[in-house]
Order: structure tokens, then sequence, then C-alpha cells
């Protein structure tokens, strides 16, 4: 069998399982929907044409499945398409808002580095998002959790509470962010917008898009004057433009546990292109160490990854710390940046803890 | 808004491509979440501004299911690793589910798996590809390339 009969022989597997297609969504939604529009309050303004733009702009930018806010009248339809457990969506009836699920790109200032940038870690999140609807992404979790202050320890987000991605496309290699305008303003210092933008770009690079080029946008135009610096950003930018504002070593990949072992990946410049891996207990105690050897180091960017038996790790106690020892100091650790591993993987920042509860 | 005659319409282009859309949906997503995209596709077309002048209905549909799954992909990532995790411990597959192709094919970004499903399944042209993926068919060509060097290994 040539490889391209097998790519065709697991194509005809693939189609096999083809579901029944689902009914007809408009079918459904004109008879049993009714439809409020609630504009968010960031389109706000005074004005009897500001009135008019306020229930046409959400539904035109935020591209919402079904033209504003949908109030289903026989299941809730105030839990975010991403929750995890979908039985449990219809006993779950907060009065306000939707419990987003996803990763967020967070970041935390590494240890014993010369450099003063930061590391970015991407981490598993369950968030109530007060007012969100089903359109709501990441940008609004992260300012939710920044207005709750419930960002985990040692987590930082430079990306200003009241800037949120509106709605995204891709085009070829090239992926369109359209932003509010609060973006423009940047994170407030030169080095906090750099922050910003790596923390987006990563963010909405992720999982099979890593390649793309992010065009950010604001009122649908390219940004020529982005922050402190007025920075032209008219151009598409990727994962390498702003890299050297990163620290050495720094994470790509929620750090999760599979099939008995905890995956670890991401981006590091390290001398010889070894860093080293310690799980710590919940004292602080060393009890593994381990060496990885990356893609590429000493000058160069590579990428490494590693996994550690999950026997190790106590969820909720333990914690991953990823460095390397200086090339000067022998047993001097550098660069260090420490991951607390939560419960079950995933941070659990609602006030309905059973929203994450297996069936 | 949607007329009359526009709901009567798009029901009919529903009932054409509905079939299409999900094996397509399947190939990108797997046989769970088609259904999920497809009828976000679908909504997210027939309320677009610009559905009125759009003249191939098909090839805008192929267009917004792969847009849609991939959001979707981003978005579901926690949901996916939890279902994983479930699988793995006490999930009992129902017999047409083939894990192994799943799990092939999930070595492949959404785009990727739209490159090779119009190639080898539609068996489109790289340039047929490129207009039905609103890409150049250059970049077809590479996700192409990329493709069968992630497979390289599981299907040599």
């Amino acid at each position: 069998m040539s490889y391209e009969d097998k790519i065709r022989d697991l194509l005809e597997r693939l189609v096999a399982m083809t579901p029944e297609p689902p009914p007809n969504p408009e079918e459904i939604t004109m008879t049993r929907r009714a439809i409020v529009r609630r504009p968010r309050p960031m389109l706000i303004f005074a004005g009897a044409a500001a009135l008019v733009a306020l229930l046409a702009v959400p539904i035109i930018l935020l591209g919402g499945r079904t033209g504003g806010e949908v109030v289903d009248t026989t299941t809730s339809t105030l839990v975010s398409p991403t929750t995890i457990v979908p039985s449990e969506t219809t006993t779950t009836t907060p009065t306000v808002g939707i419990t987003w699920s996803g990763y967020v790109y967070v970041y935390q200032m590494p240890q014993n580095s010369f450099k003063n940038d930061p590391a970015l870690v991407p981490i598993l999140v369950v968030v109530d998002v007060e007012d969100g609807d089903e359109d709501a992404n990441f940008s609004d979790a992260l300012a939710q959790m920044t207005r709750d202050g419930s960002l985990p320890e040692p987590f930082q987000n430079s990306i200003p509470e009241a800037v949120r991605v509106i709605n995204t496309s891709i085009d070829g290699s090239v992926l369109t962010v359209e932003m509010n305008e609060a973006f423009l303003d940047g994170a407030g210092g030169l080095l906090a917008d750099f922050t910003m933008l790596n923390q987006l770009i990563y963010q909405l690079t992720h999982q099979g898009l890593e390649d793309l080029k992010v065009l950010f946008t604001v009122n649908s135009e390219p940004i020529t004057e982005f922050g402190t610096d007025g920075l032209d950003l008219s151009q598409p930018v990727g994962r390498d433009t702003f890299i050297e504002d990163l620290a050495l070593i720094f994470v790509t990949s929620p750090i999760v546990e599979s099939q008995g072992a905890y995956h670890v990946a991401g981006v590091s410049n390290t001398f010889e292109a070894v860093l080293a891996l310690r799980v710590l207990d919940g004292s602080g105690e060393v009890v593994h160490e381990q060496f990885i050897q990356a893609t590429d180091g000493s000058g160069t960017w590579g990428t490494y990854e590693a996994t550690v038996d999950a026997n190790l790790i106590v969820p909720g106690e333990s914690s991953i710390m990823l460095f390397s020892y200086s090339p000067e100091g022998g047993d001097r650790l550098i660069d260090v940046i420490e991951v607390p591993i939560p419960v079950d993987d995933v941070w659990n920042l609602t006030g309905r803890p059973e929203a994450v509860t297996s069936p | 808004m949607i007329t009359v005659t526009g709901v009567m319409d798009n029901e009919q282009i529903y009932r054409d491509h509905s079939q299409e859309l999900t094996r397509y949906a399947t190939g990108l997503v797997g046989p769970f979440d088609a259904p999920d995209v497809v009828t976000d596709a679908c909504l997210k077309a027939f309320e677009s501004r610009h559905w009125a002048e759009v003249t191939n209905h098909r090839a805008y549909l192929y267009r917004t299911v792969l847009s849609v799954a991939n959001d979707h992909h981003r978005r579901t990532l926690s949901r996916r690793l939890r279902e994983m995790k479930t699988a793995a411990r006490d999930y009992v597959a129902p017999s047409e589910v083939d894990f192994d192709v799943l799990a092939a094919i999930d070595r492949l970004s959404i785009q990727q798996r739209a490159a090779v499903f119009l190639t080898y399944w539609e068996d489109l042209t790289p340039d047929r590809v490129a207009d039905r993926m609103g890409i150049s068919s250059g970049t077809v060509k590479r996700h192409l390339a990329r493709a069968r060097k992630r497979l390289g290994e599981l299907l040599s």
C-alpha cells in the first residue's frame, strides 16, 4: 500500500465515524429563543447615536452566534461552550455571567536571572466571568481574574483589565485579531508592553497555530502606534518577534498529567542547551531532579520537552521548578521558575467547584 | 434580520450541504465535536452581514467550518484534556469509535487536517484546496508536507 493510500485509508476510517448532521440550527433558534441584545459596558457612550450603535456594534463586531445573547428557554445558556462537563450545564444556574474554562498565558519573573524579563506560563483555569456571555474569551477571563485578584501565586498578568480581544480570523498565515481601543494604550510601560504583546501572541497562536503571524487591529485598522513607545504594529508579529524580551526559560504548554506522567514543554536559551527540572514537595524539599536537553542553546532559542512520573507529584502541593546551572558557578541555579501543580491540573477559581466534577 | 425568504433559502442550503459539512468537520475536529462545529458555522454564516451577497454558499460554508473548527480547537483544550483522561480511565468506547485514528489525526493542526482532507478525501487539486481554505496554494503544499511528516512514522 502506497503512502497516499495509507492516508486515504486513515481518512476512510475517520469519515466512517461521521455522525448524523445536527438539526438546522436556524429552525431551532427561530422557535425557542428570545433574543436580548445586551451591549458590553465598554461600548456605552452618551447620545442618541451611541444608543443606536450600542445595539448594532456588538452584533457586528462580536460575530455572535445568534446576533446577540440568546436566552434559551429550555436549557441554561449561561454556561460557556467550553464548560468541561456538558451534562452539568442544566444544573448550574448562576444568575449572571458564565463559567469559562481554558488556558491563559500568564507570566512570572524568574529568580537569579541577569535578564529582567518575564517567563510565560500557560495555565488551565475555570473562572466565573461576570456579565460574560457565550462569546466570552480568555481576555474576559483574565480581566475577571485581575478584577478579583484571584490569579494564583506566583503568576502575574500584564494585560490591563480593560483590554479585550473582540474577534479573530485567519487568512493564510496571518491571524488577524481585532482588539478594543483600550489595547492601544499598552500596559503602562515599555517592559510591560512587550510582556503584554508576548502574552497575547503566545495565547492566540497556541495549539497548532504556532507558525501564524498575528496582525492586531483596532476598529479594523492595523495599529501604527501602540503603548508607551508608540510601537508600530502594522505588520504581523509572531512568537519570535519579541522573544528577546522573554526569560531564558519559559513554558509553552499547560503542565498536565496524562497517562501517568506530567508533560512539560517550552522554549529556552541556556548554556549548551541544557536545563534542569526539579520536583518540589509541599514544603519546598527537592524530591526529584532531572536534566533536559533542548534543541538549541548558547545564544540560540530552542525548544525542550520533558516528562515527570506522576507518582512524584502531589497535585495541590507539589511544584515543578525549571532552571539552569550557572556556567560559571557550577551549582548555582539561574533563571529559576517554579510552577505549582494544582489539583486536577486546573486552577478552579469559581465559587462553584461542582463545575469541574467528573460525571 | 433574516427574512422569511431567507429562512427558506437557508433551509434548502442546509439540506444540500449539511451532510458533507459534517463529514468535513469530522475530518477537522473528530466525530464528537463535529455537530457543534457545523451548528456554529451555519449560524455564523447565516447571520453574517455578507451572507446575502454570497454566490458560492458551499465554498463560504466550508471556509466558515474551518474557521469555527480553529476557534473550537483552541477553546476546548481543557475539556479535551479532561475527556482524554476520562477515556483512559473508565470510558467505554462505542464500537464505532476508532481511537487510533483520532490519535493520529490529533498530531495535525486544523489547517493541516483541512489540507489533507480536501486533498486526499475530496481529491481536489492544490489550487482548489487553496480556494476552499482561503489561502495560497503554496501554503497548502506546506501544510501537506508538514502533515505527511507528522504522520510519517505512523504510516511508514
